[in-house]
């Protein structure tokens, strides 16, 4: 496959462009700055189009997104909320219903908030882009053992705000 | 120990946890409800930008930078390029030698004559084609058929029709070759043709008779009083083809979809379909079936 080629180019975009997104938003990026620097990732892809092979799209993507928000990040720490909106798949009965859904949202973003940096990045990085502990490791170039140590860091804090569910949702 | 017990949750949650990790877990976190709530996260999305925001931006800059250069080949390389380029000429060779010629197609419900330069000519029937190479035509009158024609021949060159699943030689005049799914017919109106199998079995078909070859060999050789290919007549006789095919065939000549409901589609039917009178032609078929049917603007629906 060709990437230089628009149709497989574009393929490539489809396939990575939400996995980049939610690693840029793993990373502490603003959904503002998202849209630019998901652009510079595919526009490096492209200007390399021919060095790079299929099958190395994700961690040749995954690196240069690291990269652009090591940069973006020395220039200025900007610590952000986190927001999750629902899914089509929960469709919501009455008001009620609403209030409590809203209500389990924010303490679900505030507990995630309240993650150190790294362990945050390895939960969002497995809860959202369905990556195994292994792809984290590899994409943030650290070890497996590092990546479960932060990942039992987040879910120790989530299990801690002792968020319940039962008779809520 | 204490190094083993920051991973624990990450075990847990692969499932690849042991039971004295669980239940050193089970002591300290409701495990339950910490399950529960990842469910619920999970039907959640994360609020992403839209693609074609995306997709669109992107477009504009790139229209401004072209890739780069290829990386120059490194002193071994030539020999390998060299290669490849002989082979791409070896290919499209192959390719232009394999394809030249002229392919004629017909739709559904459109029939087409064509006049070989020889005189020869050759009627489509609807949903056919034929290839052949005009160029060589006077040595080698050779035509690739996927379908159904009938050929009229002028005295020249063996001519000789192509199909999957055999040859027709001609050694005389005017027939038919209907090739449907891994069956051909073949019927001789004027004088004599020759018809091979795959398996280099042949025999010799004389004006007025009739024979279909499957991929077992020759059957059904009959005798007929037709002097044209079945599709230029006002009906077409079928000997026991499947429901799905028939539906086929109706399709092809009057170009409509249509669609058999019926509770078990191994039937299969015997007898005409009118080709100048759809109404007609449904009502026969769904007579000779004891199906209903329904004619109507989308297409014809036959039923139980």
């Amino acid at each position: 496959m060709n990437l230089c080629e628009d149709r497989h180019f574009k393929k490539a975009f489809d396939e990575w462009n939400v996995r980049i997104q939610h690693f840029l938003f793993s990373r502490g990026l603003p959904k503002s700055e998202v849209a630019d620097m998901v652009q510079d990732c595919f526009m490096r892809l492209w200007k390399n189009c021919n060095k790079v092979k299929y099958e190395q799209l994700g961690a040749y993507l995954f690196s240069i997104a690291k990269n652009l928000k090591i940069d973006h990040h020395r220039k200025q720490s900007v610590r952000l909320k986190y927001r999750i909106p629902d899914a089509a798949k929960i469709e919501l009965e009455d008001g009620q219903f609403t209030l409590e859904l809203e209500e389990f949202k924010k303490e679900l973003t505030d507990a995630i908030d309240d993650m150190p940096f790294g362990a945050k990045e390895v939960f969002l990085l497995h809860r959202f882009n369905k990556m195994s502990y292994k792809e984290i490791a590899e994409s943030l170039e650290i070890g497996v053992k590092a990546v479960e140590k932060r990942m039992h860091t987040a879910l120790s804090i989530l299990a801690k705000k002792n968020i319940n569910i039962k008779g809520r949702v | 120990m204490a190094e083993e017990k920051n991973i624990l949750l990450s075990q847990w949650l692969e499932g690849s946890i042991s039971e004295e990790g669980l239940a050193a877990l089970e002591s300290q976190y409701n495990l339950d409800q910490l399950r529960d709530v990842l469910e619920v996260q999970d039907q959640f999305s994360l609020d992403t930008v839209d693609s074609n925001d995306i997709w669109s931006g992107l477009q504009k800059n790139i229209k401004e930078a072209a890739p780069t250069e290829l990386a120059k080949p490194q002193s071994k390389r030539p020999f390998i390029y060299l290669f490849i380029l002989l082979l791409g000429i070896a290919l499209a060779f192959f390719y232009f030698s394999k394809n030249s010629g002229t392919e004629i197609k017909t739709d559904k419900a459109e029939q087409k004559t064509h006049q070989f330069v020889d005189g020869s000519k050759v009627i489509l029937a609807p949903g056919s084609s034929i290839h052949f190479n005009e160029n060589t035509w006077q040595k080698n009158r050779t035509i690739k058929l996927n379908g159904q024609a009938q050929f009229d021949v002028t005295k020249g060159a063996p001519f000789t029709v192509q199909t999957d699943i055999g040859e027709v030689k001609v050694l005389g005049t005017s027939f038919e070759v209907f090739q449907m799914n891994s069956v051909l017919s073949l019927s001789c109106f004027e004088g004599r043709v020759l018809l091979s199998s795959k398996h280099n079995q042949s025999v010799e078909v004389t004006a007025g008779n009739e024979v279909k070859l499957t991929n077992e060999g020759f059957t059904d050789l009959k005798s007929h009083n037709d002097t044209a290919a079945s599709f230029l007549r006002v009906s077409i006789s079928y000997d026991r083809i499947a429901a799905l095919q028939l539906a086929q065939e109706f399709s092809r000549f009057y170009n409509i979809p249509v669609k058999m409901e019926l509770s078990n589609t191994n039937k299969y039917f015997s007898g005409i379909l009118i080709l100048d009178n759809k109404e007609q032609a449904a009502s026969i078929i769904a007579q000779t079936m004891g199906w209903s049917y329904e004619n109507q603007k989308t297409g014809i629906r036959f039923y139980e």
